[in-house]
């Protein structure tokens, strides 16, 4: 939490990996929050069935969709994503 | 516990504007429990400002902190350093500790995130309602537990005025009228004596009225 962390700490912030631009069409990049039980076991099946989805969404497993915070939404917004997909 | 809301983001943007180093520090403990300005509303809304900044293309670099209370110098201690680096200090905490921030650190502005509204309690999660004014001379054994001087528009201390209706006060259908609350609730008591012994003129000097008041505890001062 920001407020044990010394200001000097909160500089360090990661930067947000772009995809690279191939056919001139802009891909958004999307963060899925997916909990563990639920969404998350739901990407899992997709994988064991060899689904494919695009290479833009990363998903974050989270134990459960409770344990979402507004910091992290925002956090992702900040650091330049362009949208926070919530499963669960 | 003192219960304050959030101003509007254009407000506090508009106040920050001129600054380039801003730490947003937030209180953990009243404006914490309305959810308002605690550290982790301090953190969302250092985030927000980051944003508006990088929005507007103005340079700034907005920090969050905080401590447990903002009116009491021993939770400082730890902050010297923190305190020390910005321009500004957007204090979230309630209007106590935005002025308790600035005694500490003259050199640095402290602007208020917060508009300071009452002292009350959670009536339910996210419901917050004023219960006590802070008059220096509380009656609550006489009103059964109610308060009149904050519950009742007109601070009324002897029975509903002409305007109650149906339970509610004159001002305004949703809000109950104190006095018939403590009615009900001295009839429920047994206690409907209390209600017919008159209230004495109230002394308003010892509310705020009479001017800024301090305490002074003898017995703990060192």
């Amino acid at each position: 939490m920001s407020a044990q962390e010394t200001a000097a700490e909160q500089v360090q912030e990661a930067s947000v990996e772009h995809s690279p631009v191939t056919t001139g069409s802009w891909e958004p990049n999307i963060i899925a929050f997916a909990c563990h039980y639920c969404a998350f076991a739901a990407a899992d099946l997709a994988g064991v069935m060899r689904l494919s989805y695009p290479p833009n969404v990363k998903i974050i497993r989270l134990p459960c969709t409770g344990r979402l915070d507004h910091i992290y939404v925002l956090r992702a917004l900040e650091r330049g994503i362009d949208g926070v997909f919530v499963a669960g | 516990m003192i219960v304050g809301e959030q101003k509007p983001l254009e407000e506090i943007w508009s106040m920050l504007k001129p600054f380039k180093r801003i730490l947003v520090f937030g209180c953990n403990t009243c404006v914490a429990v309305c959810h308002t300005g605690g550290n982790k509303e301090a953190e969302i809304l250092a985030s927000l400002l980051r944003m508006k900044a990088r929005q507007e293309g103005l340079e700034m670099e907005i920090k969050d902190s905080g401590i447990e209370r903002q009116c009491e110098h021993e939770f400082y201690d730890l902050m010297q350093e923190t305190l020390k680096w910005p321009e500004l200090i957007l204090s979230t905490a309630c209007g106590v500790g935005v002025q308790f921030t600035a005694e500490k650190f003259p050199d640095t502005p402290v602007y208020p995130a917060l508009n300071t509204t009452f002292m009350g309690a959670v009536d339910a999660p996210g419901v917050f309602s004023e219960r006590c004014q802070g008059c220096g001379q509380c009656i609550l054994d006489r009103t059964a537990g109610i308060c009149p001087v904050s519950r009742c528009a007109k601070r009324l201390l002897n029975g509903p005025c002409g305007g109650s209706t149906q339970g509610k006060c004159e001002i305004n259908q949703d809000t109950d009228c104190a006095w018939q609350l403590i009615v009900d609730r001295l009839k429920s008591l047994n206690n409907l004596d209390a209600y017919e012994t008159l209230m004495p003129i109230k002394d308003w000097s010892k509310e705020r009225s009479g001017g800024p008041r301090k305490l002074i505890r003898e017995d703990l001062q060192t």
